[in-house]
């Protein structure tokens, strides 16, 4: 066993995913280790039912894995009770997924306040902070809006902004290009890159568009569970 | 989790679908005002039946009587003992004589009531003077002073108000012998003059001073009303009364019976209010149900964002509880509104009628806080299985589902 202090950023020791849906057994995760660095722009991708999204649930700790260990920041995330963890992901996580939900009583810049309010800055503070927050990321036109009047490139990027407020050191991206025409998903991919270099944000990113599969420093492949190509990009 | 947002929250979800959120109000207020309309009306009438039996300083005062024994004599000596009574303030008597008026109707004498008072008797009891003066009962050379009741003047044929003071009755009085003591005693045709009206509660008579009655043989009393220094004491007095051997009434007791079938009236029409209430809350249930169903997808966003399920429960909470907070007061305001203008209608059929206005509706602070507490309990429990619910949605079945 490694000490805390000299793990990775992100590690996956063994984790083992295993659905059980009536006599049948799938193993969506069949062991895997991982490690990787903190700043680092990480492409997982492979064909669908493949293990990707429910590797994605596992470290964002809302899907225990069946055996193996997730460690996050020198934390093992599921020795957290479930609202530690759900607190744990409020400061450190943020996440982005193929179509955005949203609190429809809420408009957009109160959407993107959610995860400060979830960590307990209060909701006037919390929406001040998501409007100059917005208007950082360049997205103010989007402020008075309700979400579901957007595009869908435009709710990608208020997704984005609602990931990233609490400033969190690693963004999930789920196929965040999904629902996206070409040009808007471009848009998205070069948001995220952005992050990626200016803020040094881990990001992990979902997709199945081969187009993006090189732009991070590392991409992933994966099938039936497992880790079957690991390339890191020189430099 | 701040609670500004959690409320705020809840009232934005209510807006948001604004129908749903009234239909849901409206339900509420129907079986809040039920409560508030139906049980203020309880406490108007417990009232006026209160007031109608214990007017006045009724509740300092104990009636006492000699029953049906014939060896306890209430007399002077009966005073003296019940004055040494510790607490007791002041006795006073009256004594009933019978009267006969042959003057008016000759052919049908009219039977009277005519009682000897003592001079504070009619204050204790309630009376009030409504035309002349007490000052004027000062026997003088003339006839005997009396009072009358209102209600007499149309049987003497005397006209009423200011225009009665002065006026000379006659009447033969027959003293039985418990008061006489002895033999009853007939006195006839004695000469009386009307100095004061006097309005009350009981049957019409004539009234006079005992002070005046010194050729009338009155050693007995029919009954003392003796009131005590404070009410807390009154029931100690009452058996000490009671151990000198005579027989007490206290309007308390009646009072207290009487509150006993109005609580209990009380309780029966909450109960159909409560119904009501119910209802409502089956009602709000439901909303709250559906409402969760709806969001499912916002709650497993909120917990995948990092939301707590016990912020979660919360904001369920927090909306059922708002609910109850609205459909509380709105229905105490509604049931008020409702109440005041029933009572205005009875009103004025009452003074069309040639009756008094009442006040039939009685809304006590503490009555009014416990029907908020109320709407807001409902709200809160109606809350419980949606909020309870709302917290164990497990995000990744809805990620799934999608």
């Amino acid at each position: 066993m490694e000490d805390k202090e000299t793990r990775k950023q992100i590690e996956l020791d063994h984790v083992v995913k295993v659905f059980k849906s009536g006599n049948t057994t799938v193993r969506a995760l069949g062991g895997i280790n991982l490690k990787i660095d903190q700043g680092e722009f990480l492409v997982l991708y492979g064909p669908s039912g493949c293990g990707k999204s429910t590797l994605l649930n596992t470290l964002i700790g809302i899907e225990k894995p069946t055996r193996g260990e997730v460690w996050i920041n020198g934390t093992n995330l599921y020795t957290l009770k479930e609202d530690d963890r759900s607190e744990y992901r409020a400061s450190k996580f943020g996440v982005v997924y193929q179509s955005q939900n949203w609190i429809k009583s809420l408009n957009s810049k109160e959407n993107v306040a959610l995860p400060l309010v979830a960590r307990g800055v209060k909701f006037r503070e919390a929406v001040d902070k998501a409007e100059k927050f917005m208007e950082e990321l360049k997205i103010s036109e989007l402020l008075r809006q309700t979400p579901t009047q957007l595009s869908g490139g435009q709710q990608q990027k208020l997704g984005i902004a609602r990931a990233l407020i609490s400033n969190p050191k690693i963004i999930f991206a789920d196929e965040p290009t999904g629902n996206l025409d070409s040009k808007s998903s471009n848009i998205v991919i070069d948001f995220l890159m952005k992050i990626n270099r200016d803020m040094k944000r881990t990001i992990i990113l979902i997709t199945h568009n081969p187009e993006y599969w090189d732009i991070g420093h590392r991409k992933i492949e994966m099938e039936d569970g497992k880790v079957i190509k690991d390339v890191k990009k020189n430099g | 989790m701040d609670k500004h947002f959690i409320f705020l929250f809840a009232i934005r979800n209510m807006t948001f679908r604004k129908l749903r959120a009234a239909l849901t109000i409206i339900g509420m207020l129907i079986g809040i005002s039920t409560i508030v309309f139906l049980v203020s009306f309880a406490f108007g009438l417990e009232k006026l039946v209160k007031n109608e039996i214990s007017n006045g300083n009724a509740m300092q005062l104990i009636d006492v009587g000699t029953g049906n024994s014939q060896i306890v004599k209430l007399n002077g000596d009966a005073v003296a003992r019940i004055k040494e009574l510790s607490d007791v303030k002041a006795i006073e008597s009256i004594s009933n004589v019978a009267a006969m008026e042959k003057t008016v109707n000759k052919d049908k004498p009219l039977d009277l009531s005519f009682f000897v008072v003592s001079k504070g008797y009619l204050g204790l009891s309630g009376y009030s003077l409504k035309y002349g003066s007490d000052q004027s009962l000062q026997k003088g050379d003339g006839p005997f002073p009396v009072l009358i009741n209102e209600g007499l003047l149309d049987e003497l044929k005397i006209e009423g108000g200011q225009a009665a003071i002065g006026k000379r009755i006659y009447l033969d009085l027959i003293v039985p012998k418990q008061i006489t003591g002895s033999e009853p005693v007939s006195l006839p045709d004695l000469e009386f003059e009307v100095v004061g009206i006097v309005d009350g509660n009981s049957a019409s008579g004539v009234f006079m001073h005992k002070e005046f009655v010194a050729d009338i043989p009155i050693n007995n009393f029919s009954k003392l009303k003796v009131s005590t220094i404070s009410v807390s004491n009154i029931e100690a007095v009452q058996k000490q009364i009671e151990g000198l051997g005579f027989k007490t009434e206290y309007v308390g007791e009646t009072v207290k019976q009487v509150e006993q079938v109005f609580n209990l009236f009380k309780i029966i029409l909450a109960g159909f209010g409560t119904i009501a209430l119910v209802v409502a809350g089956l009602g709000m249930l439901n909303t709250l149900t559906i409402s969760l169903l709806e969001r499912t997808k916002e709650v497993a966003l909120l917990k995948i964002i990092g939301v707590k399920s016990k912020d979660i429960r919360h904001i369920f909470l927090a909306e059922a509880i708002t609910m109850g907070i609205f459909g509380g007061i709105i229905g105490v305001a509604f049931g008020y509104f409702l109440s005041r203008v029933t009572n205005k209608v009875i009103d004025a059929i009452a003074v069309n009628s040639g009756g008094d206005p009442a006040t039939l509706f009685i809304f006590p602070f503490w009555f009014v806080a416990l029907v908020l507490i109320f709407a807001i309990t409902t709200g809160l429990l109606t809350g419980f299985y949606p909020a309870i619910r709302a917290s164990k949605i497990n995000p990744l079945d809805v990620i799934r589902y999608e």
